[in-house]
């Protein structure tokens, strides 16, 4: 009976704790070793501490700039589940019919030219451009056939992209797949939480919950360097415990990532410590920027399970979700990257059709999607005289959308997901 | 190995996965009694001479005055769960009764009521004492108070889920999540338990009290999980508590925690037996996983998560931290009590693994390694070199692996002398050795 409770808790555990990842990281701490140095300042509360940063001596295969121009994929994670129906909305009596207070009145919604069928939530507004300019493409009635109303069996069957059980994330089974040469930690990045999707058996990424806070710090007048190159050592030699070296491993993966991604942060001690999805695409462009070999993006944005209150809520979330997704696409235009990013929403599940007395929505099933890049439409469909237990129909699996972000990221697809499913664009460069 | 060596060992693996840890006193007063002793003591203090300390939260709706300007209600609120973080982890740290406070955290992971959805200080610290006082009593009893707490009324909206439309959230994750587990329930059976349980609405007043409006109910009998004739709070949780798989969810989430990666599937039927044959009564619960831990001759290690990893290092070197710098380590380490991410609770502790915490442990360490006072022993042990005695004062007692044994000697040798203690005391707080217990 705890098997889901098992299968939960290694799921977390983005990276996986194997024989396999060992040694790549072994031999990242010989190399890591050489290039750590001491530096300024910053204040935490209470005490004054001098901030480690570490400046690369040597170049590496991981130096910002050297990198492959290679083709990225962005997840925004819509935690808890987004209500599809008043995301992308279907233009048909019965949906104010079946949403006697949620349902957005016709002169609110945005008008999405050349759709006929759908409109967009009115906090959707800073998206318009992307569609005018045809990169903008919406999914709805997209789920997992079999995937359930609960939030972790459906985040089971969305991290894994099957509904039986499975240890790994789609993505991570791409990263194991197509691993090749020395391990990088930075080819996946997760900020602003873990991502099971990433969870492979053998390739380790890296969960940044605040790239803000990730940084080193040593008290001041200790020699940061002797400490940390200290810290450094206790990973080595790994521990015959898979939780040990676990625990071993994250130390040189961190202690990369941290070299990478300092030399962009700018941040200064003055900043609020909270951290918002705004600034998590941030410094996912600036990933991006720094051209490190990073290929996969994972962004949580939390906050969807709107059983109460939806109405103003979903407004709030939606117009941050907007908003966010148009700067981060314009930096990217702006510094040259937007042709080879794709970015894709994901949610555990859409909403009931059915109001509760709450003001919201209970779990339902198939929900709607977004992709950024070279596409525009609609695809899928909103069937609402033939709901399924008081859900919208599946008319998508999520599995076809994952399956044009593997062939964005150059595949094997199929290999990955199981079985061939039909692909969303098929315009891909 | 000696006998003694083994009794260290057991000692510091119960006090750490039912506690957090022991402080050099601790240490000291517990060499040379028996696990065993240690862990009946610690289940019935009372039995056993030591009364059980007073709730620590009590006081602190004073907060929050009743006739408070709202516009001044946000900054209140915050400084009240400030304040109500630090005498959190001080009773953590040094309570009298360790094996309360963790049940307490327990109880606070599985029903993960976080504070952003309650807001309500008040309403919050009374349902942290509401857990603690169930917190080794009788499961049923807790479930109970928990259904018609005003901050789970709040939390999984119970509060406004009216006859004519059942909000399902609260009834869905007492199935799911509180008391059987989702192979255990249908659809049909979530709709019913959600009926059921319509028609509570929070009183304001003293953080407010449920109260209960036959209007807005709806009494229809349903059958819920084979039992038929389910129409109110009452006949909902007779159904849940009594329906077979509850033994061994709760029992087998409570065994995983304790026994970490030591845990096995198979021990379930015989934790659940105990649990069901003492009418859901936990701490001959506890005391069965415990004694089967204890039982162990050799035991993996499980990730600590970080307030336990901040309880500890503060327990054992002796340093105090304010609140708003524990707040902030908290925070980077991606953990604060009071905020459990997600209604499934704060993630499996190998969560803490990820870049982020391991980030912050390291900053961490040096600045509790800054604060442990002069006196400390873990610093004498650490400015001398004694690494197995820093070990067992970490609660360690099996001294540290290779690797931390070499960075240490290494970090020895490139500091000066003045510095070395603390140097290697932050160290030691860093290093994977005592990230696990």
């Amino acid at each position: 009976m705890n098997e889901n409770l098992n299968r939960r808790r290694f799921l977390y555990l983005a990276g996986g704790a194997t024989a396999a990842a060992a040694t790549g990281a072994a031999a990242w701490a010989g190399l890591l070793r050489e290039q750590v140095n001491g530096a300024p300042t910053l204040t935490l509360p209470g005490l004054t501490t001098t901030t480690t940063s570490m400046t690369p001596t040597t170049t590496t295969s991981l130096a910002p700039g050297q990198g492959p121009k290679n083709p990225v994929l962005v997840i925004v994670q819509m935690q808890g589940g987004n209500d599809g129906l008043n995301t992308l909305v279907p233009l048909n009596g019965r949906y104010q019919d079946l949403r006697p207070t949620l349902a957005l009145g016709d002169h609110e919604m945005l008008d999405l030219s050349d759709a006929q069928d759908f409109a967009l939530h009115p906090a959707l507004a800073p998206l318009l451009p992307l569609w005018e300019n045809n990169l903008l493409t919406g999914v709805t009635g997209i789920g997992i056939p079999g995937q359930g109303r609960s939030h972790f069996t459906a985040s089971d069957s969305w991290h894994s992209g099957r509904t039986s059980p499975e240890t790994t994330g789609w993505l991570g089974r791409w990263l194991d797949a197509t691993a090749n040469g020395p391990a990088n930690p930075l080819r996946a990045v997760s900020l602003g939480g873990g991502a099971p999707i990433l969870t492979a058996e053998s390739q380790l990424s890296t969960i940044i919950n605040s790239p803000r806070n990730f940084r080193l710090s040593t008290p001041p007048g200790s020699d940061s360097e002797a400490i940390v190159a200290a810290f450094l050592q206790t990973a080595s030699p790994l521990s015959g415990d898979p939780t040990l070296a676990a625990a071993q491993m994250a130390i040189p993966s961190t202690l990369e990532a941290i070299e990478v991604l300092g030399v962009d942060s700018g941040v200064t001690a003055d900043e609020p410590p909270e951290e918002n999805y705004t600034s998590l695409l941030d410094t996912a462009a600036g990933l991006i920027d720094l051209d490190v070999g990073t290929e996969v993006i994972v962004v949580s944005v939390h906050g969807f399970d709107t059983h109460s209150d939806q109405r103003s809520r979903q407004e709030k979330l939606l117009a941050n979700l907007a908003a966010g997704l148009a700067s981060f696409h314009q930096r990217l235009e702006a510094n040259g990257h937007a042709d080879r990013v794709l970015i894709m929403t994901t949610s555990e599940f859409g909403r009931r059709v059915q109001e509760n007395a709450s003001g919201g929505t209970d779990h339902g099933t198939a929900g709607a999607q977004f992709i950024i890049g070279p596409n525009q439409g609609i695809i899928g469909q909103v069937d609402l005289d033939n709901l399924v237990d008081g859900d919208v129909p599946i008319a998508v699996d999520t599995r076809s959308m994952y399956a044009t972000a593997l062939d964005w990221l150059g595949g094997p697809t199929d290999e990955i997901l199981g079985k061939k499913y039909d692909r969303l664009l098929d315009n891909l460069p | 190995m000696t006998n003694h060596h083994n009794a260290q060992i057991d000692l510091a693996w119960l006090t750490q996965r039912l506690g957090y840890g022991m402080s050099p006193d601790e240490q000291t007063n517990l060499d040379g009694v028996d696990p065993t002793t240690v862990l009946a003591r610690r289940l019935d203090p009372e039995s056993h001479g030591v009364a059980i300390p007073p709730s620590p939260f009590e006081g602190l709706g004073d907060l929050i005055p009743p006739d408070i300007d709202p516009d001044n209600f946000p900054a209140l609120r915050r400084a009240a769960y400030q304040q109500l973080l630090g005498i959190w982890l001080d009773e953590l740290r040094d309570t009298s009764d360790p094996l309360l406070e963790w049940m307490t955290f327990f109880w606070h992971d599985h029903f993960a009521v976080t504070s952003e959805v309650v807001l309500n200080p008040v309403i919050m610290v009374n349902h942290l004492s509401l857990l603690r006082q169930h917190a080794r009593g009788n499961f049923g009893d807790l479930l109970r108070a928990v259904t018609l707490d005003p901050a789970m009324l709040i939390f999984l909206d119970g509060r406004s889920s009216v006859a004519r439309q059942p909000n399902e959230n609260y009834g869905r994750e007492l199935l799911e999540l509180y008391s059987i587990g989702v192979e255990h329930y249908t659809e049909a059976d979530v709709v019913a338990a959600a009926s059921a349980l319509t028609g509570w609405q929070i009183q304001p007043g003293d953080g407010g009290t449920a109260v209960f409006s036959a209007r807005r109910h709806d009494d229809t009998h349903r059958t819920l999980l084979g039992a038929s004739g389910v129409h109110d709070v009452d006949t909902v949780l007779d159904a849940v508590l009594n329906h077979q798989a509850l033994p061994g969810f709760i029992a087998g989430k409570l065994a995983a925690s304790i026994l970490g990666n030591d845990f096995d599937e198979n021990q379930v039927p015989e934790f659940a037996h105990v649990f069901a044959n003492h009418n859901l009564d936990l701490a001959p619960l506890i005391s069965a996983i415990a004694e089967a831990g204890l039982a162990l001759t050799s035991r993996s290690p499980l990730v600590r998560h970080p307030v336990s990893w901040l309880t500890n290092a503060e327990k054992t070197t002796g340093a105090r931290i304010d609140t708003r710098a524990r707040a902030h380590i908290l925070h980077s380490m991606g953990m604060v009590p009071g905020r459990p991410p997600h209604v499934g609770g704060f993630p499996p502790p190998e969560n803490y693994l990820n870049a982020s915490s391991t980030a912050a442990r390291f900053t961490s360490a040096g600045l509790v390694a800054n604060q442990a006072p002069e006196d400390s022993l873990a610093l004498a042990a650490a400015s001398t070199g004694d690494w197995q005695t820093l070990a067992s004062l970490l609660g360690r007692p099996q001294g540290f692996s290779a690797a931390s044994l070499s960075a240490l000697d290494g970090l020895k040798d490139a500091t000066p002398s003045g510095q070395q203690g603390r140097n290697c005391l932050a160290l030691s707080l860093s290093t994977p050795d005592f990230l696990v217990i």
